[in-house]
């Protein structure tokens, strides 16, 4: 009976040890496969800042990355709160980016400044990467395009205007994405591409007769539309309007003025009209010292010229350009200087030269000017005067002055502003 | 001898026999748990040295960085007609970018500097020209030391800067002084 007793508890025992065993064998594995999660959703982080990151280094670079793993990227992009006319324009918060990559999310720290234009979602084991220098018309920061082969994109153009659009289209970077060119009277027979979604560029194209024509089933909330209106054969400077949402046709949001190729793709690129503008407030914000920088350069070149280190010339056309840059219309922004003039000290105005005195204008009226975006009817508070963009899609302006200022330089072998 | 008195003598000899061998055991366990430690030392000894040595090469690369970094904006790039292509810096960007950044406007450093402040974090960077008409000149780019005392790490780095009045591409080395204010403070 003891023995029997003893026996039974033997086996009570080793089927206890042989419990714990495995539900410690069981817990180890969890912990492992958690781990390879958690450790892949990192790389994947990881590989996406990288990614993000590097593909800054080289302008006019496409550049298409293997990613470990199929990957669903959410990109989001914050707008600042409008400013009121008693509370100021405040820094643009540093969490506007949200990059979610697959199911978790985060603040990419090094993306807040970095301005990036994609769709919404980007799905696959590919991402294209596209650099641009935006150059208003100094170089002023770098642009990223983000896509795969996953989005389609469809340019349309009015009949006659194939040729017109080539040299943008095809240009080598851009071919890389899916694009595709069809005249706008075509509509009717786009035919599905398999794509995730869908982009249509629209060139001085109505959009409500694309609307009518364009077939049901593209008519979806993931595809979207961009309306560009460009009297440059370049299609340097124009205006764009936004339809996020084919399901609707709905416009989202007034026109805005664009001014450089770059500001154009990052457009097309753009999926949204928040992604594009909370996207270009980042390249707003490099506004103040690139044009700093870039007037002070040729400030010194009309110094040198001055001092005799160049032909006398060179030294009457870049006072011409230093005037042009003094009367800027953003240094005539309506204000008074206690209210409106944030570096007035009682008692004393700083003596500053005018063409400061404008960047710092446009610097603390930053929301209010690029307010004046938006094309007729404007119906912005307190913008009084149209913007340089405005002005330059219209073909006239300080903007377009300087272009044409800057290229007789050349012709006078005098080194050029930018 | 009686036959119990054997058996214990036998029972006893094999008894503190079997204590010798565990005595040996032990020992051999226990010396070789020291020689594991041992090696376990010497091994994170080693591992240690490496750390460091690759933590110092990465404290200089991290100057290096920071002026490539500067070197990198695009708004001191040398501009078309210069020919010089990618990488060419233009030595009066180079001073238009310093006068922008070494303003003392609070404002301005506010919003319009927090790009720089966050590319090239708690630096001094100075730019010194060695050769060309403007060799002797110095001119601080970027001056962002923190509040407090820290340690710093000093990098110099040999460039080429581009003059568009004379045309020419002139030596100059960059100065940067790092401020450890994080990992790598001494």
């Amino acid at each position: 009976m003891r023995a029997q007793l003893q026996i039974q508890f033997q086996w009570f025992f080793a089927i206890i040890g042989g419990f714990l065993f495995l539900l410690f064998f069981f817990m180890l594995i969890r912990t492992l496969v958690h781990s390879a999660d958690v450790a892949q959703q990192r790389n994947l982080n990881f590989a996406a800042d990288v990614i993000l990151r590097t593909s800054l280094a080289n302008p006019n670079t496409f550049t298409r990355t293997d990613l470990p793993a199929p990957v669903t990227f959410t990109f989001a992009c914050e707008l600042a709160p409008p400013p009121t006319p008693t509370t100021p324009p405040t820094p643009r918060g540093f969490d506007a980016t949200h990059v979610r990559v697959n199911s978790e999310s985060y603040t990419p720290y090094a993306l807040r400044h970095i301005p990036f234009f994609s769709p919404q979602r980007v799905q696959g084991d590919q991402l294209f990467t596209l650099t641009r220098t935006w150059k208003a018309p100094f170089p002023i920061t770098r642009l990223l395009m983000v896509s795969n082969n996953h989005t389609h994109y469809v340019v349309l153009v009015p009949t006659g205007w194939l040729a017109r659009v080539k040299n943008f289209v095809k240009e080598e970077n851009l071919k890389k994405f899916s694009f595709e060119t069809r005249v706008a009277s075509a509509t009717g027979s786009l035919a599905a591409r398999g794509a995730d979604q869908y982009r249509y560029i629209l060139f001085n194209t109505d959009f409500n007769a694309f609307y009518t024509n364009l077939d049901s089933q593209f008519k979806q909330p993931e595809n979207s539309a961009l309306v560009v209106t460009s009297d440059r054969d370049d299609f340097s400077t124009g205006t764009l309007r936004f339809y996020d949402d084919l399901s609707t046709g709905l416009i989202s949001g007034p026109a805005i003025n664009y001014y450089g190729a770059a500001m154009l793709d990052a457009a097309i690129f753009a999926g949204t009209r928040e992604l594009y503008e909370c996207n270009m407030q980042k390249a707003y914000e490099r506004l103040y010292t690139t044009l700093a920088t870039a007037v002070n350069r040729t400030r010194a070149l009309f110094e040198e010229a001055l001092a005799g280190a160049l032909t006398p010339i060179c030294g009457q056309q870049y006072s011409t350009l230093l005037g042009t840059l003094d009367t800027m219309p953003f240094s005539a922004i309506p204000h008074t200087p206690q209210l409106e003039n944030p570096f007035w000290k009682e008692g004393r105005q700083e003596a500053l030269p005018a063409y400061v005195y404008a960047v710092k204008v446009v610097l603390s009226n930053k929301d209010r000017y690029l307010a004046c975006q938006q094309g007729p009817p404007d119906p912005s508070p307190g913008c009084t005067h149209p913007s340089l963009f405005q002005l330059a899609a219209q073909g006239e302006g300080p903007l377009l002055e300087l272009e044409k200022k800057n290229t007789n330089l050349l012709k006078n072998d005098c080194p050029l502003i930018y | 001898m009686t036959a119990h008195s054997s058996t214990d003598a036998l029972e006893s000899s094999a008894g503190r026999r079997a204590q010798i061998q565990f005595g040996e055991t032990i020992m051999a366990i226990v010396i070789i748990l020291f020689l594991i430690m041992v090696g376990f030392v010497f091994y994170y000894n080693v591992l240690r040295s490496q750390v460091e040595t690759e933590v110092r090469f990465r404290e200089d690369l991290e100057g290096i960085t920071l002026a490539k970094n500067v070197l990198g904006l695009d708004e001191v790039r040398c501009t078309v007609e210069s020919g010089r292509g990618e990488g060419c810096i233009d030595v009066l960007a180079l001073k238009g970018l310093a006068y922008a950044l070494t303003n003392n406007d609070y404002l301005l450093k506010q919003t319009a500097l927090s790009y720089y402040n966050e590319l090239l974090g708690p630096a001094i960077i100075d730019v010194h020209l060695l050769s060309g008409t403007r060799a002797g000149q110095s001119f601080r780019v970027y001056d962002n030391p923190p509040d407090g005392t820290f340690s710093t790490e000093r990098t110099f780095l040999f460039t080429t800067l581009y003059d568009p009045v004379q045309r020419t591409q002139d030596l100059a080395y960059i100065d940067v002084t790092r401020y450890l204010t994080r990992r790598g403070e001494i």
